[in-house]
């Protein structure tokens, strides 16, 4: 479903890139942060993607999503044996990717709602499916809102607008149960949770395996494996993957640390 | 300057007794005649253009104005004229000084306005005025408005400005008296013709503790400039003034915002939105003078502005002049583009670049237009932004 | 108990004005009165060839029909030009001498009581001066370092002389002398002032420092600066500035023009002490000065440092042209306006390249019935696509008869640009002060300590002997701020 072969990415000069004004901070520039990332996931499996903080885990995941900002400068990504990064977001979104952000993006004015609808539109425009129905439309968010234990009015409030970080990381885990997505990329979904949210977030994690669908988890803790089993294990440090294992390598990693690893 | 002869000539058609009480309006306009860019106040709009044409006052019109918003009284006018509604709140107010320039112009010429006077304590049911302007090309009309409010009062009038194709030039006028303790919600939309010239001036005395809210749509017109002005005279006043500005075409939209804390405690707030499409030019200019003696003074203003084409243009100003060390003010002014990372976002949802810039450029102004307290004026503003707004139609659930 | 802003008004008035004393050397000076007679005067005298004189007649012709400018948020009676003389200089320099050593030692000793003791620089290593006394350059130290590296540094009066290609290709090309008023008047009549030109690819081995001061009574320094870094080269040049105490107010009307050429970059750092006049406002210098740089070539870099803390009225706006593409443009700059001085300052940037970038950080303190206003300009066209800017601008009152004003102005005719403009005005922590005391410190060194804090950023762009200086200069400047 996913390959990813020797990936090599920096940061791209800013100055070049017309999009990038708010992206990379100003003298990163050609910063080298992924440097031979190789990966392959396949229906059905859950991988867990640990590392120190800094080695380059939300830039794996962005440039998965599609972010502008960042220049591949070798190597390459397929999806379902299609080049990947030759794809918009958007493109990439309708295709079936999913990005559980790490900062969730405040959007005023915006009502939850209105982004949902019109995202799994563009998905079903995609498909060659016509517009979803208002109502089934509406039964099928109240539904997954409930399951994710939310207050239904927050669906009128803008997006993630004044939204707890707990708060935040449930509508991400809400948006993917209505979008139903095949590949998931979930960045530290389970930071700053307590322990009910993170038995919801779980849950709802859960609620998404399936033979076809695949997940990528990024995480620092033991605690969110417990409830989301992994088939396999990577650890990222200094933007390459230095060791590769089963769930046990999780548990070694919690007693551990990474220092045995980094130093390798 | 050009001839300004004509502007004498329309007088003398004027009723005898007006022609006693206002020439010397008239004389003071024709002496110093429009201001030109060599001021300051006027550096970015040049009303040469508009000086050279011959206007006539405008002859009885085929008014259409718009549907009165349901929860509001209204009152309709038509270049000027009373077309339905309680005539005791109109009438021609005179001038009893006028500032130079445009302001003298009005005030030889003023014909009838808003005369709205609401008695201490009273909180009447909003009004709206549907002031028509147009109909004639190269015609003109002069308005002077006055809303007064007593001790306590409380009162929101919509100041609902639109009109039809023709080339017309308009100026208004608008005195507000706030007594102390009165609130005032002032919702001012300018939705006039590509081909209209407009230039209207709000001046805002505030009493002790008084409160001046005045939100705002401007979409532009051929020439079109407005000064809205507070002066703070005594304590614990408060003014917001909050606006967004969307011209499009070849539009040229000036908007000039001036408060004055003149006594201790005062606070203000300014936040203005501009979107500027196609050809238009923007100007907005907004000081805050605080005076000696107005100690504890509280200010902030903000202006953000969003060119959506090469052929645009913004020129901000935003001033404080401060003759008192007790005061926390600050300002800021941003120019640029839309959230990189709330495109990126709604993008990774799988929303389309164009939608998602859209979405936001809305939401942008939506900041702003949100904050207008009457739901069906809030409404009809972002009904009015959106047609001006590329891919606004596809927006229109969204309200 | 904390300061009262009476308190503070006390400590500002007992500061005085450490550089007021005036040199007694016989001078050469026309009598006062500007026509073309004196311009030709002035032109011989420095042995001009024929085309600088034509320009110099020029640009009086033109300044004739300029009006002076009344824009500036500053207020001062009328100047009368034919009361002013144009020329003076010592005596004893008639002949320029040929070593430190042949300089007159009331001289030495005048730069001496000023902190810059001329015979101790050679110790001071990296530090190369050159000094104008009133109208001509007396000392040039370092020189044979800066031979060697091709650097020219030498009054421009030499340069003329000697460098006459490049000077004729490059002055009045950033400043023409029809842009404004006094630098019209300057052109016409400019005496003195600097000359760099590091060529290509060289980085300039130590920083270049000139000391201005205005000497004689009744006389108008108009020195002329012009600096030309070529592609890929570097320069950093300190200017300081001091003026004796005098009764009558003295008018000084600079021009800089800077050059910067592909790659090339150029720090410009000013530190200002002219004498600000008395506690009523009586005498002081008018410092009405035109700073340009222009960024000619791609990548290019200019930034301007200033600490303002003298003259009587100020009116300066070091500003960049950012023409080359991937060009930056910076200025930083601290302003003091105390008892009556009068400052209206701040800078422009023009964006025309593709991404070019500006910084803007402004800090104003006023004191007494000081009034300071940071007018900056920030405008990009259509051609600057991606153009960048940021600009801060805080003012920082201390006591109720100051003010602080700001006018920022914004024009933007390209839909890619990014411009950020935050700006603050505020007294001086109360609780700030407070806490600083309740730790023991007294209340002038926490006033000290909470402006230097304010100024931070700006200072920490003046090479270091600057950064010091300036300091020291801003304690004085508000010395006893709190009582
Ligand atoms: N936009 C950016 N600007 C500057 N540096 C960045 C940017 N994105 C990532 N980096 C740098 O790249 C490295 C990896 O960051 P990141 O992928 O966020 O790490 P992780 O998610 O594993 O903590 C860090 O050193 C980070 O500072
Ligand atoms: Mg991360």
């Amino acid at each position: 479903m996913l390959e990813i072969t020797n990936l090599h990415a920096q940061l791209a000069p800013a100055s070049l890139n017309e999009q990038s004004s708010r992206g990379p901070a100003p003298g990163g520039e050609g910063k080298k942060i992924l440097q031979g990332i190789t990966l392959a996931v396949k229906p059905g499996e859950v991988h867990a993607v640990m590392g120190p903080n800094g080695s380059g885990k939300s830039t794996l995941a962005h440039l998965l999503a599609g972010r502008e900002g960042y220049t591949v400068t070798e190597g390459q990504v397929r999806y379902d044996g299609k080049d990947l990064l030759a794809l918009s977001p958007e493109e990439r979104a309708c295709d079936g990717v999913f990005l559980g952000f790490q900062y969730p993006v405040e959007i005023p004015g915006v009502s939850n709602l209105y982004l949902l609808r019109t995202a799994l539109n563009a998905k079903r425009k995609r498909q060659g499916l016509p517009e979803i129905d208002a109502m089934d439309f509406l039964a099928w968010v109240k539904e997954r809102v409930k399951q994710m234990k939310m207050d239904i009015a927050m669906l009128h409030r803008g997006v993630n607008e004044g939204f707890s970080g707990g708060e935040k990381k449930r509508n991400e885990i809400l948006q993917m149960l209505v979008l139903e997505p095949r590949l998931m990329i979930l960045d530290e979904t389970d930071s700053g949770l307590d322990i009910d949210a993170l038995k919801i977030v779980s849950e709802g994690i859960n609620l998404m395996r399936s033979p076809q669908r695949a997940i990528l988890l990024v995480t620092h803790y033991q605690r969110l494996l417990d409830y989301v089993k992994p088939d396999f294990v990577h650890v990222l440090a200094r933007g390459r993957i230095v060791k590769s294992g089963g769930p046990e390598l999780a548990l070694e990693l919690e007693q551990k640390g990474y220092g045995w690893l980094e130093a390798a | 300057m050009t001839a300004l002869s004509h502007y004498e000539q329309a007088f003398e058609k004027l009723p005898a007794p007006l022609r006693e009480s206002r020439r010397v309006h008239l004389h003071a306009f024709l002496e110093q005649g429009f201001p030109t860019t060599r001021e300051e106040d006027w550096r970015y709009t040049d009303l040469a253009p508009l000086a050279a044409l011959a206007y006539e006052p405008a002859a009885a019109p085929d008014a259409r104005p718009a549907a009165a918003l349901e929860d509001c009284e209204a009152l309709a006018l038509a270049n000027g004229r009373l077309i339905r509604g309680d005539a005791r709140k109109h009438g021609a107010n005179e001038a009893r000084e006028a500032a130079p320039g445009i302001p003298t112009l009005n005030a030889a010429f003023a014909s009838g306005g808003l005369n709205l006077d609401i008695a201490a304590g009273e909180r009447p049911q909003p009004l709206h005025l549907l002031n028509w302007l147009g109909g004639q090309t190269q015609g003109m009309t002069h308005q002077r408005h006055r809303i007064r409010l007593g001790r306590g009062a409380q009162a929101t009038v919509v100041l609902h400005d639109h009109g039809d194709a023709a080339a017309f030039f308009s100026t208004q006028m608008l005195d507000i008296e706030l007594d102390g303790g009165a609130q005032l919600d002032l919702i001012r939309i300018q939705d006039l013709g590509a081909a209209a010239s407009a230039i209207t001036r709000t001046d805002a005395a505030l009493g002790r503790d008084a409160r001046f809210r005045c939100l705002s749509l401007d979409l532009g017109g051929a020439l079109v400039r407005h000064d809205v002005n507070a002066a703070l005279t005594q304590p614990g006043a408060s003014a917001e003034l909050a606006g967004v500005l969307a011209p499009s075409g070849r539009s040229h939209l000036d908007l000039h915002t001036r408060l004055d804390h003149r006594a201790p405690h005062g606070t203000s707030r300014e936040t203005f939105r501009a979107i500027l499409a196609d050809r238009a030019h923007g100007v907005f200019n907004g000081k805050v003078v605080v005076h000696p003696g107005a100690q504890k003074t509280d200010s902030e203003q903000h202006v953000a502005s969003l060119l959506l084409s090469p052929q645009a243009e913004i020129d901000a100003k935003p001033e404080l002049e401060i003759y008192n060390d007790d005061v926390k003010c600050a300002h800021g002014a941003t120019c640029g583009q839309l959230d990189e990372s709330a495109l990126y976002y709604l993008r990774s949802r799988g929303l389309t670049l164009e939608t998602a810039r859209n979405l936001l450029l809305f939401t942008f102004a939506h900041e702003v237009l949100g904050r207008i307290p009457l739901a069906s004026a809030r409404r009809l503003a972002e009904r009015l932004l959106l047609a001006r707004l590329p891919g606004g139609k596809a927006l229109e659930e969204l309200l | 108990m904390s300061a009262t802003p009476k308190d503070l008004e006390n400590l500002l008035k007992r500061r005085e004005y450490a550089a007021g004393f005036s040199t007694d050397i016989e001078s050469e000076t026309v009598p006062p009165g500007l026509s073309e007679d004196v311009i030709r005067f002035i032109s011989a005298r420095k042995g001009e060839p024929d085309w600088l004189l034509e320009w110099r007649l020029k640009a009086y012709r033109r300044w004739l029909k300029m009006v002076e400018p009344r824009w500036a948020h500053v207020h001062y009676p009328r100047i009368d030009y034919q009361a002013i003389s144009y020329y003076s200089r010592p005596k004893s320099l008639a002949e320029r001498p040929k070593s430190l050593d042949e300089v007159d030692p009331k001289l030495l000793e005048t730069y001496k009581k000023l902190g810059i003791p001329l015979k101790e620089q050679e110790r001071l290593a990296g530090v190369a001066m050159d000094v104008v006394f009133d109208s001509v350059s007396v000392a040039t130290t370092f020189k044979d370092t800066l031979k060697k590296a091709g650097v020219i540094f030498c009054p421009i009066s030499e340069a003329i002389r000697e460098h006459p290609d490049l000077v004729r290709k490059y002055l009045g090309t950033v400043v023409p002398f029809g842009d404004n008023f006094y630098a019209g008047l300057n052109s016409a009549v400019f005496t003195d002032g600097s000359f760099v030109y590091v060529p290509k690819g060289v980085r300039c081995p130590m920083e270049l420092s000139t000391y201005f001061r205005i000497n004689e009574r009744n006389t108008g320094q108009f020195e002329r600066t012009l600096i030309v870094a070529d592609e890929g080269s570097y320069v950093s040049y300190l200017e300081g500035c001091t003026a004796p105490q005098r009764d009558e107010n003295q008018l000084h009307a600079a021009v800089v023009e800077l050059v910067a050429l592909d790659g090339a970059q150029i720090k410009y750092s000013t530190v200002q002490n002219w004498y600000p006049g008395d506690e009523e406002g009586r005498g002081g210098i008018y410092n009405f000065v035109t700073k340009r740089g222009d960024c000619r070539g791609r990548a290019s870099k200019i930034s301007w440092t200033q600490v303002e803390t003298g003259s009587a009225i100020t009116w300066k706006y070091p500003s960049c042209i950012l023409r080359g593409d991937d060009s930056v443009g910076e200025f930083y700059s601290v302003a003091v306006t105390n008892n009556r001085q009068q400052a209206d300052t701040g800078t422009k940037m023009i964006h025309v390249g593709r991404n070019t970038r500006s910084t803007i950080v402004s800090k104003g303190i006023s004191a007494g019935h000081g009034q300071q206003s940071y007018r900056g300009l920030v405008r990009v066209l259509p051609s600057a696509q991606n153009a960048r800017n940021y600009t801060q601008c805080d003012s920082l009152l201390i006591g109720g008869s100051c003010g602080a004003h700001t006018f920022p102005y914004t024009e933007v005719r390209n839909p890619n640009a990014h411009l950020e403009h935050e700006a603050t005005t505020s007294k001086i922590g109360e609780d700030q002060l407070f806490y600083c005391r309740s730790r023991g410190i007294s209340e002038e060194d926490a006033v000290s300590m909470i402006v230097n804090g304010f100024c931070k950023q700006v200072f920490k762009e003046l090479p270091m002997e600057f950064a010091v200086e300036a300091q020291k200069l801003l304690s004085v400047s508000l010395e006893g701020a709190v009582g």
